[in-house]
């Protein structure tokens, strides 16, 4: 069930009825906990065993370590959580690649499917749980409310990653849908299916052209596809973020921001600031700080960082281009530490204007691995930027989209200090009105209509 | 009240936001009105002297002429060529001077004044709706010299084929030619009321439209293997067929599908069909014009493709310029041949 189907449209108008019409919070709870449970079986109903499974185990350790205060209860929890991660998306990785190193054969190939937003839903299970053993949230006695938490239905099947401490208080009280929720809820929605449905998936079109036969194109159709899929990629990931927020949003949740005008960052620490927030800020507070940080000296600093981005990387997929795409921004954010210490970090209005173009052209080519299916198809893209022989395919959409992020880019910059512009209009006045449907029909006219994966939704 | 308000509101808003979209969809994606043809020359004519825009796929604009196709508004010489075909043949998605029929025109009248060839080509008008309307077709242009007909596929079922085998009974007063603004002045009010709907309100049909292609991606599109037995003596049948009822030239024009290969090189998807196809042209004395190895040689020399555009896909969709040039190119040393 996709955000903008007919069905998903029927589903959450019973659910903001039935949100809206619940007595107490109590109710509130199983309400939207029956809401996830039916979002989710439209995809596959018998991995909702595997869903509550996690949601069952990570509710007794958290209650085991509050009664015994033992360790062994939160480590035994995420250790179950890692294993059913590395069955489910990464055996035949592991296996492929152990077998391939020592030349043996691979007997471990298994046929499994992986389940619909298991990447997510496994962090925010873990999050609970490093947040119970740091004591920033309370074991949850409720089962209800934490099967809420990991399963909430607008981010499980491809984020944000909200962290218990910031989800699990909201459970606490009633929502009752508000004016000004339900506005700003639309407009974040809209802007989210402008990114995907008119921006992602028409440039997609353009670029897989590109990427399935990178040898017949000239350099300058590959330098297009380069600069499109980056334009892609944020379109299609933050375009779903904002979609999940604007729906949870409408419904009072608040589920923080997922992506800050990445392509303003003036070097790879900045733009994993900026880039999948929640992603990015999981990793800092359960796997960077307690590997010590920067704390415990330069070289383990660097170590931690690299660690980090590599496990970042492997995150996005089983396969060795998201690991090595991981260690090149984990190379590069060592580089810019070391670059800060002997240069020092200020910079005039040049120089920023330098640094991120510099950043834009690094992360650009560095998604050049993480779209490709392997390196062999990688090097090629690359090779296609020296070559002037080939088909010539400018994509006038690519084009006009990226003019037209270039322009809100530079309004950023100049209006809100290289952070994300809000749209956030008063819809009780009538122009805003007229604003709102002209860009709905604008949608309507300009979308794909063709197929509109999520990218993300596969991680 | 408040909510009575607001409800109001929303609907005005709605009413000025699809108005406002709507005159920008008029230089997007403009339709026409169109009217199915049972007995006529090919499956149905547009409004005459309507403006057909359409910017989803290239970008063109053409006037329809006086009998609702897609050729300049100039009157037919005493003698010419009859362009049969498809949505291809039709070029709607590039500008009229680009298109193969108009092409082939200038190459064989110097002053341009008058239609040395004229196309009867319309979106869907397939192999078997061609063989379908042929009868049709000859009558309404009894001065033609020549017919060309262009396939992209001869890929069609035995009972696709049987319908275009068995045609309807030829109304004269409907194929001739002067008739085509009457058969829409004809129609009753609330067809009527549908075409200006559809020319007024062009972001309404693409919303139909923007369904129907969602609908059609998400069904998919599979093709059964063509029992080839049956296909050679249907085919056959077919050809003889249209043979019987024209003893001028008749030469198919056939473009075979392309793809572009990982490692850069192209390829040419031909129909499953295609040599039985060929075979049956040569026994019933018709000509076949295969566009396969000018789509070859002009990628290998050039990088150019004949199908896609800078909207669109590379090497996918509908001929585009360089297609058209080279489809013209091909029919006029063609016609040399003839002549010599």
């Amino acid at each position: 069930m996709i955000f903008y189907s007919l069905a998903f449209v029927i589903f959450f108008g019973i659910v903001i009825v039935c949100v809206q019409c619940a007595p107490n919070v109590k109710w509130q709870n199983r309400v939207l906990l029956a809401a996830n449970i039916v979002f989710y079986s439209c995809w596959n109903a018998y991995f909702l065993i595997l869903l509550f499974a996690v949601i069952a185990v990570c509710y007794f350790a958290a209650l085991q370590y509050k009664r015994h205060k033992r360790n062994i209860w939160i480590n035994s929890a995420v250790i179950g959580c890692i294993a059913i991660l590395l069955i489910f998306k990464y055996i035949n990785f592991l296996s492929g690649t152990f077998s391939s190193i020592f030349k043996v054969q691979n007997s471990l190939t298994l046929n499994i499917i992986l389940p619909l937003g298991i990447s997510f839903y496994l962090f925010q299970a873990m999050s609970y749980l490093f947040d119970v053993k740091n004591g920033t949230t309370q074991a949850e006695k409720n089962f209800i409310k934490l099967a809420v938490y990991i399963s909430f239905f607008p981010q499980i099947t491809s984020g944000p990653i909200v962290k218990s401490h910031d989800f699990l208080p909201q459970l606490e009280y009633l929502h009752r849908i508000k004016k000004e929720n339900l506005y700003k809820g639309i407009q974040m929605f809209l802007m989210g299916l402008t990114k995907k449905i008119v921006f992602a998936d028409r440039i997609g079109i353009a670029v897989n052209a590109v990427y399935d036969a990178p040898g017949a194109y000239n350099a300058i159709s590959i330098l297009c596809a380069i600069v499109g899929y980056s334009l892609q990629i944020y379109c299609d990931f933050s375009g779903y973020s904002d979609m999940a927020i604007g729906i949870a949003s409408v419904l009072g949740f608040d589920l923080g921001k997922n992506f800050n005008m990445p392509y303003l960052a003036q070097n790879a620490s900045d733009f994993w600031r900026r880039w999948h927030i929640s992603l990015s800020s999981w990793f800092r507070d359960y796997v960077y700080i307690p590997l010590g940080g920067n704390r415990k000296g330069k070289l383990r600093t660097f170590f931690n960082l690299f660690i980090t981005m590599f496990l970042s990387g492997l995150w996005h997929g089983a396969n060795m281009t998201y690991v090595i795409w991981g260690c090149i921004h984990g190379i590069a954010s060592i580089a810019n530490k070391i670059w800060r210490d002997i240069f020092g970090g200020k910079k005039g209005r040049f120089g920023t204007i330098i640094c991120s173009i510099t950043n834009f052209i690094f992360v650009s080519l560095a998604w050049v691995i993480f779209r490709s299916d392997n390196m062999h198809q990688a090097l090629e893209i690359y090779r296609g930027l020296f070559r002037s022989e080939g088909i010539t395919y400018i994509n006038i959409y690519v084009i006009s989209y990226i003019i037209l992020m270039g322009a809100i880019n530079i309004g950023a910059v100049y209006k809100n200090k290289s952070n994300a512009l809000a749209v956030n209009m008063d819809l009780d006045q009538f122009k805003n009105k007229v604003i709102v449907a002209v860009w709905v029909f604008m949608i309507i006219m300009l979308m794909y209509c063709g197929n509109s994966a999520f990218i993300y939704a596969q991680f | 009240m408040e909510i009575g308000k607001q409800i109001i509101q929303w609907m005005i808003a709605l009413i000025c936001g699809f108005m406002l979209v709507n005159i920008i969809c008029f230089v997007y994606e403009r339709p026409v009105g169109w009217l199915n043809t049972e007995n006529g020359a090919s499956v149905a004519v547009r409004k005459p002297h309507s403006l057909l825009i359409h910017g989803t796929e290239g970008y063109g604009i053409t006037r329809i002429d006086a009998n609702g196709y897609t050729n300049p508004d100039l009157e037919l010489n005493d003698t010419y060529f009859l362009m049969m075909g498809s949505s291809h043949t039709q070029g709607k998605e590039v500008f009229t001077d680009k298109k193969y029929p108009v092409l082939v025109n200038n190459y064989l009248t110097n002053d341009q004044n008058g239609l040395s060839t004229y196309s009867i080509a319309c979106d869907g008008n397939f192999l078997p709706e061609i063989i379908k309307h042929f009868n049709s077709a000859v009558a309404a242009f009894p001065d033609a010299v020549a017919i060309t007909i262009e396939i992209g596929s001869t890929d069609y079922s035995i009972e696709e084929l049987d319908a275009g085998i068995n045609q309807t009974v030829v109304d004269q007063t409907v194929v001739d030619q002067t008739e085509t603004a009457q058969l829409f002045d004809r129609l009753n009010i609330v067809d009527k009321l549908k075409i200006n709907i559809k020319e007024c309100f062009p972001l309404l049909s693409w919303m139909k439209n923007q369904w129907e292609i969602a609908r059609v991606q998400n069904a998919g599109n599979a093709m059964d293997d063509i029992d080839t037995g049956d296909y050679e003596k249907t085919i056959n049948q077919a050809l003889a067929l249209i043979r019987s009822e024209y003893d001028g030239t008749i030469v198919f024009l056939y473009h075979p599908g392309t793809s572009i290969m990982d490692d850069g090189t192209l390829k040419l998807e031909y129909s499953q069909t295609w040599d039985i196809f060929q075979k049956a042209c040569i026994q019933n004395g018709i000509d076949v014009i295969d566009m396969g190895a000018d789509f070859a040689e002009l990628y290998q020399t050039t990088y150019k493709l004949p199908y896609g555009f800078s909207n669109s896909t590379p090497g996918s969709g509908h001929l585009n310029a360089t297609g058209h040039q080279i489809m013209a190119e091909a029919l006029i040393s063609y016609l040399e041949e003839q002549n010599q």
